[in-house]
């Protein structure tokens, strides 16, 4: 079954759109990308599906639900988390302050301690840090800080843009793993630049190209695909 | 000779920095509720001195129609927090439409209107009226230094309240929320958090905490209309010396300041108490303009 369904979305910014008729699926349990060019849309692809940019046509389905016209706290309290690529932290809170307010909604906080422990547990220099102020982590550390937000809300899908910024490889793999050991329980969608790590976690890739999806399948398909080869893994085919 | 002096001078200084920091609370109090609301709502309320004003004008008409005086000065503010939770929800709901500098001068040129016609209105209708509220004991004499009682009660209400807001918005979820949205609101709603429901409910405190400021000031001296805006310029001295949108910058310099115009009023007199105050935030924006206290909440 579908968790997430995009349906020949046309979306932007004042009345300009970016995206134009784009289709999605996002199956439970899966690891789903979109890679693509800088501008080509990807960004505000989440965007749209989290509510903060508006939608001129086509609908958004969450579990069956049509949520494209829901607020976007609306969407966070059925069950979506999502990591920005700006992280959008609360310098002047502490890691623990921060963390807390991942679980704000009704759902997330009957299990704020569990949660707390399992990503001080998935994170722990976020444990050694946790009085620190949010603002005066070091960049990486504010990255694994803004996933350990999204991951205390619980969510059903976890959407994270350019997880690998800021981060060093080797620790952003560290975390694909970790996340595709959470994928029994949670779904996860992602944005990515790096298209090595993407092929390498991803069961389905999605391929943007001016707001529109080009290229879609598994990783294992799309490598085969004289097209992906020669624009974005460098092969010539 | 001169010695004699300084050491009198010296003496009353301990009660003069008391009494200052007891004032000082009173425009900590003040103040708070106006940069909590700056903070989240980016209006700076022009009429929050009416605030203070109207709960005072309700006590008194409570309790003139025979209510119980406790239960009516509750009663008044509470509904001075329901009169902010009002305002933003009828009166400043087009300015929030409005985006960046717009927002803050309509906001500006709409509060200020509201000043005025409240002004107008309490003036008219309630002349020559006071809310006072008398502390049947007149002074309190604590290890050879005396107080006047008023103050020392004034001085509790306000810490009182304080400490309470602090542990509101430092301790409970809600409280967090708020400061949350102070800061970030995409980040906000990425948790999940209502950030216009924060504004209401912030209006609504900050009405609460003026209410509060009003029993303060009702309990230290008095409370008359048409003394709204003056009450607004010394929330809007110490907000700009703490940092406008910092709650805990507030406090702290509604607590300096209290001091200073204590000492200032004691060594040079009141008419100069002012141009120092006013001489301090042209300093304070010169110098720091964010505040001495800025960041944090
Ligand atoms: N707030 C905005 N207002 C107007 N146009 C925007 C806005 N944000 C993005 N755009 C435009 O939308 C297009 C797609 O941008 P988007 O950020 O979605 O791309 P992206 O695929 O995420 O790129 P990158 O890999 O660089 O993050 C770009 O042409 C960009 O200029
Ligand atoms: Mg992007």
């Amino acid at each position: 079954m579908d968790l997430l369904a995009v349906e020949g979305l046309r979306a932007g910014y004042k009345g300009l759109n970016v995206l134009w008729d784009v289709d999605l699926n996002v199956k439970k349990n899966t690891i789903v990308s979109v890679i693509g060019s800088n501008g080509s849309g990807k960004t505000t692809l989440l965007n749209a599906i989290m509510g903060f940019v508006e939608v001129n046509k086509g609908e958004i389905i969450f579990n069956g639900n049509k949520i494209t016209h829901l607020k976007p706290q609306e969407r966070v309290g059925l069950g979506i988390a999502y990591v920005p690529s700006e992280r959008e932290l609360f310098p002047e809170m502490t890691v623990e302050d921060n963390l807390m307010l991942g679980a704000y909604t009704p759902r997330a906080r009957k299990h704020l301690r569990e949660s707390l422990s399992q990503v001080y547990e998935f994170f722990p220099i976020l444990s050694e840090r946790r009085n620190q102020l949010a603002g005066t982590m070091s960049g990486g550390e504010q990255q694994m800080l803004a996933i350990g937000r999204a991951l205390m809300s619980r969510p059903e899908l976890l959407i994270l843009d350019e997880l690998s910024t800021g981060l060093a490889p080797a620790i952003t793999l560290r975390i694909y793993r970790k996340l595709e050991g959470l994928s029994e329980r949670m779904t996860v969608l992602l944005a990515e630049q790096n298209i090595h790590q993407a092929f390498m976690v991803s069961d389905y890739i999605y391929v943007m190209e001016n707001g529109k999806i080009i290229a879609s399948g598994s990783p294992d398909e799309l490598s085969e695909s004289s097209l992906i080869k020669s624009a974005y893994l460098g092969v010539k085919g | 000779m001169i010695h004699e002096t300084l050491q009198a001078i010296a003496g009353g200084m301990v009660e003069v920095v008391i009494d200052g920091i007891l004032f000082g609370l009173q425009l900590s109090l003040l103040a708070v509720g106006l940069v909590l609301i700056f903070g989240l709502g980016g209006i700076l309320n022009l009429a929050h001195g009416e605030f203070v004003i109207i709960t005072g004008i309700i006590s008194v008409v409570l309790i003139s129609s025979g209510w119980n005086p406790f239960i009516a000065i509750s009663a008044a503010i509470f509904l001075s927090g329901l009169l902010g939770l009002a305002l933003d929800r009828t009166v400043l709901r087009p300015v929030y439409k409005l985006k960046g500098e717009m927002e803050v001068l309509v906001g500006l040129f709409v509060t200020l209107g509201l000043a005025f016609i409240l002004e107008g209105i309490t003036s008219y209708l309630f002349p020559g009226f006071y809310f006072s509220v008398r502390i049947p004991v007149e002074t309190i004499n604590i290890m050879g230094l005396s107080f006047r009682a008023s103050a020392l009660v004034s001085g509790l209400i306000s810490f009182v309240s304080l400490y309470l807001l602090l542990i509101f918005l430092g301790r409970t979820m809600t409280g967090k929320a708020i400061r949350a949205a102070l800061q970030n609101q995409t980040g906000s709603r990425v948790c999940g958090i209502d950030v216009e429901r924060m504004r209401t409910l912030v209006f609504f405190l900050g009405g609460l905490m003026a209410g509060l400021a009003s029993l303060a000031k009702g309990v230290a001296s008095s409370v008359e209309p048409g003394s709204g805006l003056e009450l607004t310029s010394y929330a809007l001295i110490v907000g700009v010396v703490g940092g406008v949108r910092s709650v805990y910058g507030a406090m702290v310099a509604g607590v300096l300041l209290g001091v200073v115009n204590a000492i200032a009023s004691y060594l040079l007199g009141t008419y100069l108490t002012l141009i120092i105050l006013l001489g301090i935030v042209v300093v304070v924006i010169l110098y720091k303009p964010s505040g001495l206290f800025a960041g944090g909440v």
